[in-house]
Order: C-alpha cells, then structure tokens, then sequence
C-alpha cells in the first residue's frame, strides 16, 4: 500500500466512522450499524493518518476506551440494556474522553483539509466551524440532563431534543465535509499524475 | 459537619469525585496543558466546599444512603438523618456515645494539623526576619525583563532554594552567598504575580479538614505540583530555545535537593518524585496539541455540572434485606415536594411497601416503621396498616389514589384528604350493587428540614360511594368534606361548598406506576384535577316575610389573592338563566313560588385544572353578586366560615 493510498484509506474511514456513529438502523432492538465499529473505523483512520499529523496518535488509547465501551454496550443493547445512566463516573469518563476525541480528530481533519483543498478552498474553515458547534452542543445537551429544571421538566426534555437534532444536522454537515476531504485528496492526486 | 456521620458523608463524597478527577487527569496527562490540569483541581474545590448531600442530592454514588445504613448497623438508630450544614468541624454537642468521642478525635486532629501548620509558618517567618534584606540586582532585571512584580528580598544562610514567603506581606528568599539562577527568580516571581502561595493554604486547610483521607492527601500532593508545573509553563512561555533547556537542566539539578515545604510558601523546588514529573511535563510542552481551549473548558464543564449539582435518588432501591438496609436506604431518599411526599406516603398504603412510608414519614416515626418492618417483613406492612393506621381492610392498589381539597396553607404545608377504594367491603359491612367501598384520610404533607413529609391527621375512615371510582363526584348527602364559604347579606346566607379531586397519573395495571415519584412535581405525579362548586342561598328570615322574594340569583367567581374583584356575569342577561364557564364563574336564577323552602339550591359548576400552583387550587374567597327580585341587592365576598378549614 501506498502512502497515498494509506492516506485516502484513512479519510474514508474518518467519513465512515462518523457515519456509523450517528446513523441507526435498529432491527428489534439490534442497532445494524452499531457505534462501536464507528470507533473502530476511527481507530484504523488514526492508525493511516497518524503520519500526516502527529497529535492524532495521541487520541488512540481514547478512541479504544470509547469503541470498548460501546462495543460492551452493544450486546448488552440486544436484551434491550443500557450502558448509558448506569455508572454516573464511567458516563462521565466516556463523555469527557468523546469530546476531547471528536474536537482532537475533527481539528485535525480540517488540518488535512487545509493541506488537500485546492487554493481559495473554505473547507478547513467550515470543517472547525462545524466542530466547534458540535463540540458546544455536545457540552449544553450533556449538562442539561443534570440541571435540575424542577416543575419545568417538559421543557427541559424539549430543550434537548431540540439540541440532539441540531446536533445531527451538524454532524451531517460534518460527515459531508469528511467526504468532500476525501474527494480533495483524490482530486489533488489526480491533478499531481496529470501534471 | 456536626457528627462523625456527617464528616464520613462529607470525605466519602469528596474522595468519590478526587477518584474521578485523578482519573480523568491521567486520561489527559498528555493531551492537555498544566493550566487545565491545575484549573482542574477547582471543581474538586468546589465539591469540598459544597456540604454533601445538601437539597438530598449525591455525587457520584448514593454516599448518604450507605452512610445511614452503616449509621444505622453501627447504633441501631433510626430516627436521625445525616446533614453536612458546613464542609468544616463543628463540634457543638458535649460528646456522649462512642461516635461523638471519635468525631472529637478527629476534630482534634484537624486543630492539631492547623496549629502545626501555622507553627512552622511564623517559625519560617521568624526565620526570614533574621535574614539580610539585600537589593538584589539579579531580581531587579528579571522582573523588568518580564515586566513582572517584585517583594522585599532577604538572604538567609542555609537555604536550599529560593522561595516566596506570605500572602499579604510576601518575601522571596534567596540563599545566603549564592544568588539562584535568573530562571529560578523567574519561576518565584511569576509565583509571586499569580498568587498562587494563596492556593498553598487552601491545599493546607482541605489537607488539615480531611486529615485522615489518604485520598485527599494525595491529591493536595498532585495538586501542589500541579501548581508548580504550571508555573513552569508560564516560565516556558516566556523562555525561548537554549533557555528553556537550560530551564530544564536547573529542575533536574534540583531533584536530589532537600524538600522542607511549608505552607505559605511556594518553591521551584518541590521534591524529586514531583521534579521528575514536571520534567515530563516539560519535556511535553511543546507537544500539547494547540488551539485546545475549547475541549479543555467543555471537558471541565462536563465534569463540573454532575459533580457540583449532584443527582437525587429517585426512589428507594428494588432490594429488600434487613431493616437496617432497606429501611435506612428509604430514609435517605428524601421527598423533595409536596406532591413526593403525598405520593410516597399513598403508594405505601395502596402497596403495603413499609420502605416507601419510610420515604415520606417524620424522623420521629421511622424506629417504629424499621420496628413494624422487621416483625412484617417487606410486603406485608399493609398488616401493620391495617393494625396501625385504622385501614378499613385491603386496598385495591391498581386503581391508585385520590387527593381530595389539596390545599396549599399559608406555611407552604399541604392539606387534603387521601382517598383509596378498597377491595372489599370493611368488616361487618355488606357490599350493595353499584357501590364501591372508600376509604378517606386527611393528611397534611409539611416540610421537615430538606424533605416533606406527610403527617397523618386521623385515621382511615371507610365511606360507600355509589359514583363509583371512575366518577367519585361526591353529592352533598354524602359525607365527604368540603371547604365552605359564606356571606350574608339581609335575610339571605349565600354558601359556596368547594371540592377538588386531584387524580394520580395511572396507566390501568401498571405495576411501575406505583413506585413513588419522590421529587414528582404536581402535573407529574397527578394527572388533572377537577373541581365541583354547588351555591346555596339559606332563608334565615321571618318566614311571613317569604312572599316579599320572587326571584332570586346570585354569580360567582373564585377570588385569589391580591387581585381585583373579577367581573361577574349577570345572571338576568343572555339566553341562560344559569350556567358555568371553565374559568370557575357560575350564575344561577330562582323564582321563588309557593311555600319555598329555607334552603334554596342554585346549582353550580365545575372543572378541570391546569397545573399552575402545587396544592393551591382552593380559592381564598369567592366574590359573588345577589340578585333579589331582578335588582343587584348586594356585592358579597364569601369568606371561608370560621376556622377556614375543611368542613362536614
């Protein structure tokens, strides 16, 4: 395998990761595209990517607690479980460790970015822009679960469905933004072998 | 904290978050800055600072329920809840049973810690005052180079490093005859600026409260280095190439130097573990990926909201053991509202559970509940209840409860009459077609410290309805109270009678939905209220006098509060002669023919609430206008008759 190709393995594999961590098909109670394959495709883009930017290694023993966690958490779902809500400190390492993660990776991906977009090219810009407002309301939906809103409960439950799909449409956009990396770094190449 | 109880409480849920913070440091340790890693240690400041379990509130774990079990293992007592009123000792009882002595003991080592530490600090300044005040050229420079502030400096013989002394007054002391490198001033000075010999005393005085927590030691050790290897990053931000290796070089030779720190001091010479780790720390400077400062602050924040705010219980846990588990697990979690307590105290009655009467029951009840649960056992409380409490016979739990005239007093306590159907009829009484077998309650929920509680006011008394559960609606001839307002005006006594039913949210057989809701806000925990108002005008005249009326008429609203008196429809206008809106107004119109009787019913109304005010849906007072004879004869404001209350 080429550099190259190791490099265009990697950013289709950050693309994909994302998409099976924020999109569901569930069969009964079975998710057919479950998280922690996700993370495992994360995992194999850092493994590929790591030698274009170094502080990427760094998010490999996060990325491993995250795909245990919600490899574990996945047959554990068949029987209709639930990791989430059951151990408050192993909730709040996971969170922790996710957004450092995802605002680590996503930093680096607009990097890349930044090195494949053509000339005048904004995708860097709207990559990290997208990941600021991710990370931000990854923040505010995680905290409002703990604030006591007391009588206004309803609206607290509005309050964060509101927040969850913003932040779906964000990582749609996010996602988009992934793949138009990939499709950069082929367009470069391809221009590279013409000339 | 005012008992040994509640100090255990209060270092068993500070050690639970240092757990997790130490956790989540290592998890970061290469990741983030030494300014997170510092800036870290203030949400565990925090959680010190907050008393444990305050508004029945845990972090991490549910801390008061194991500390009231072990409470309860260790003195068999039942009727007391562990409170944390300050994150400090205050020892205020003259001690009396083994637990005051060691909670004595432990106060005593904290004061002992304290006095050491301060000792050793006016020894050091008495130490510094024998030195040299010199005007040192070296420190000077540093502090003009980097446009930094400086203090009185004094060389002292027999210092190994240089150091910062004091908070208000503070000194940099140098070692006598050799003046330290500009890098060590640096690092003191930038000390100095930052304040940071502050935080050495809030490290001593956490260190000093929580004395005998390994756990917390070691994190007043993490955190003291913390603090200098943030200084060392500041040092590093303004050091460039070759300096900062030199930097390094000066940290390493410092390794083997002794450590004699005290409190109020702060030295670029903390001990070799610690140098070796600010090494590291170093060595990583430059690697800590830029532009984090977002993650850090998100990071910081998701842990600081669970860890500061806490989490309540939600009800007491599904295991059943010994009465000391199970019945001092249920006294820990603490209703919150009037409508938990309510709702804990009826789904104890309906399901005979003695653990969630546990919940909403007074201190002073809860031995004879651990009493009743121990010769009971777990499901069969509703024998004690039938013994205890008057109840009539075996409810029919399924179909859940009712609260009738929920009031809401003016000391925000609550009054209102429970009401349950039963199984079967009491014994000695027969069941007759289309009737169900009730049984009422009046109870009064009131807040005890941090938790309501429901206090009853009489025993069960059993009642036949023909309404039938769904339709309870409760006619004047049956004798189930309601709030009566009157006024009189001339010859007429004009009465309003007032109920309310308030109905808990029940899916038909459920069995979830008989576990109490604790901190249920009232639309969660009942799912509507309704009220029905009847008028009635009452002749107290001359009974030759009763041919001078020929029609009567009165209109009425509910009148709450400070507001003006609603407007009120006329009952002689429109196509109705009488009628009710949803906004609680009724107008009725009588003719009065004939030899009329002394009471005159004018019909009434009736409906549904929202859920605006917990227990406040009995009006202050009425305002009504009377008719006689087609003419407005008077303004009234129907007042509750004497006392108030709920009337027969």
């Amino acid at each position: 395998m080429t550099d190259r190709e190791r490099v265009y393995g990697g950013l289709s594999n950050a693309a994909w990761g994302y998409f099976f961590l924020h999109i569901h098909f569930k069969l009964n109670t079975v998710d057919i595209l479950p998280v922690f394959v996700g993370y495992l495709l994360l995992l194999s883009a850092i493994g590929k990517l790591s030698g274009e930017r170094r502080d990427l290694a760094l998010l490999r023993p996060l990325g491993m607690l995250l795909a245990g966690v919600n490899g574990v958490d996945w047959p554990l779902s068949w029987a209709g479980a639930d990791l989430d809500g059951t151990f408050l400190p192993l909730d709040l390492l996971v969170i922790a460790a996710g957004l450092y993660f995802h605002f680590q990776f996503l930093t680096d991906m607009a990097a890349l970015a930044e090195q494949y977009q053509p000339q005048g090219g904004s995708l860097d810009r709207r990559l990290r822009r997208r990941r600021t407002v991710y990370i931000v309301l990854y923040t505010v939906t995680f905290v409002c679960r703990y604030l006591p809103f007391g009588r206004f409960q309803d609206q607290q439950i509005l309050i964060m469905m509101a927040l969850v799909a913003a932040m779906l449409v964000v990582m749609l956009f996010i996602m988009a933004g992934l793949f138009e990396l990939r499709r950069c770094f082929r367009n470069q190449e391809e221009n590279q072998a013409k000339a | 904290m005012t008992d040994i109880w509640s100090f255990l409480l209060q270092t068993l849920t500070v050690s639970g978050a240092a757990v997790l913070l130490l956790t989540v440091k290592v998890m970061f340790r290469d990741k983030l800055s030494p300014r997170w890693q510092f800036c870290l240690w203030s949400v565990l400041a925090l959680v010190l600072l907050a008393p444990a379990g305050w508004g029945g509130r845990h972090i991490l774990f549910n801390w008061p329920q194991w500390v009231e079990i072990l409470k309860t293992l260790a003195t068999g007592e039942y009727g007391t809840l562990t409170e944390v009123l300050v994150p400090i000792p205050l020892p205020l009882t003259i001690p009396r049973t083994w637990a005051d002595w060691l909670f004595l003991v432990y106060a005593a080592g904290v004061v002992v810690l304290l006095v050491r530490y301060v000792v050793s600090y006016v020894r050091l300044r008495l130490v510094l005052r024998q030195g040299e005040p010199i005007r040192s050229q070296q420190v000077k420079a540093v502090a003009e180079r980097y446009g930094l502030p400086t203090c009185p400096v004094v060389a002292v013989d027999g210092l190994p490093t240089a150091f910062i002394c004091g908070v208000f007054r503070p000194v940099l002391a140098l070692p006598a005859g050799r003046e330290p490198d500009g890098k060590v001033i640096l690092h003191e000075l930038l000390h100095l600026r930052h304040n940071d010999v502050v935080w050495g005393w809030i490290i001593a005085f956490f260190r000093c409260v929580h004395w005998c927590n390994p756990i917390l030691w070691l994190c007043a050790d993490w955190a003291g280095n913390d603090l200098e290897s943030l200084c060392d990053q500041r040092v590093l931000e303004r050091l460039e190439g070759e300096e900062r290796r030199d930097y390094g070089r000066i940290l390493l030779s410092m390794a083997d130097e002794r450590y004699a720190r005290a409190p109020g001091t702060s030295s670029a010479s903390n001990g070799g573990e610690n140098v070796r780790r600010r090494i590291e720390a170093i060595a990583r400077f430059k690697r800590y990926p830029a532009g984090m400062a977002l993650a850090s602050v998100c990071v910081t924040v998701v842990l600081a909201v669970p860890l500061v705010v806490g989490v309540r219980a939600e009800s007491v846990p599904e295991w059943r053991g010994t009465s000391a588990f199970t019945m001092s697990a249920a006294r820990a979690v603490r209703c919150s509202t009037p409508a938990g307590a309510i709702d804990a105290y009826a789904k104890g009655i309906l399901t005979g559970e003695l653990p969630y009467m546990a919940m909403s029951a007074p201190l002073d009840r809860q031995n004879e509940l651990a009493a009743a649960y121990g010769h009971h056992g777990s499901r069969r409380g509703i024998d004690w209840m039938i013994e205890q409490a008057g109840l009539p016979c075996r409810p029919s739990s399924w179909e859940g409860y009712r609260v009738f005239n929920l009031e809401k007093l003016p000391d925000g306590s609550c009054e209102g009459l429970l009401v349950i159907p039963l199984s079967r009829p009491p014994e000695g009484r027969t069941e007759e077609d289309g009737a169900v077998w009730i049984a009422a309650q009046p109870i009064r929920a009131e807040r005890q410290g941090d938790r309501w509680v429901v206090v009853p006011q009489g025993n069960f008394q059993p009642y036949q309805d023909y309404g039938g559960w769904a339709f309870v609606t409760f006619p004047r001839e049956a004798p189930i109270p309601a709030k009566v307002y009157e006024a009189r005006h001339g010859d007429f006594i004009i009465r309003a009678e007032y109920r309310t039913t308030t109905t808990l949210c029940l899916e038909s057989g459920s069995s979830t939905d008989l576990v109490p809701i604790p901190h249920g806000i009232y639309g969660q925990t009942f799912g509507q209220t309704s009220e029905v108002h009847s008028l009635y005008a009452v002749y107290t005249g001359d009974p030759a006098d009763k041919g001078t009326y020929k029609k009567i008429a009165v209109s009425s609203r509910p009148w709450d509060g400070d507001r003006a008196r609603p407007q009120l429809r006329d009952p002689r206008s429109g196509t109705y002669s009488s009628g009710s809106s949803s906004s609680g107004s009724s107008w009725s119109s009588t003719r009065l023919t004939g030899d009329w009787a002394d009471e005159i019913s004018l019909d009434g109304g009736g409906t549904t609430f929202g859920w605006e005010r917990d227990g406040d849906q009995i009006p202050d007072r009425i305002a009504a206008d009377l008719y006689l004879n087609d003419e407005l004869a008077a303004e009234l404001t129907l007042l509750p008759v004497e006392g108030g209350g709920v009337h027969d």
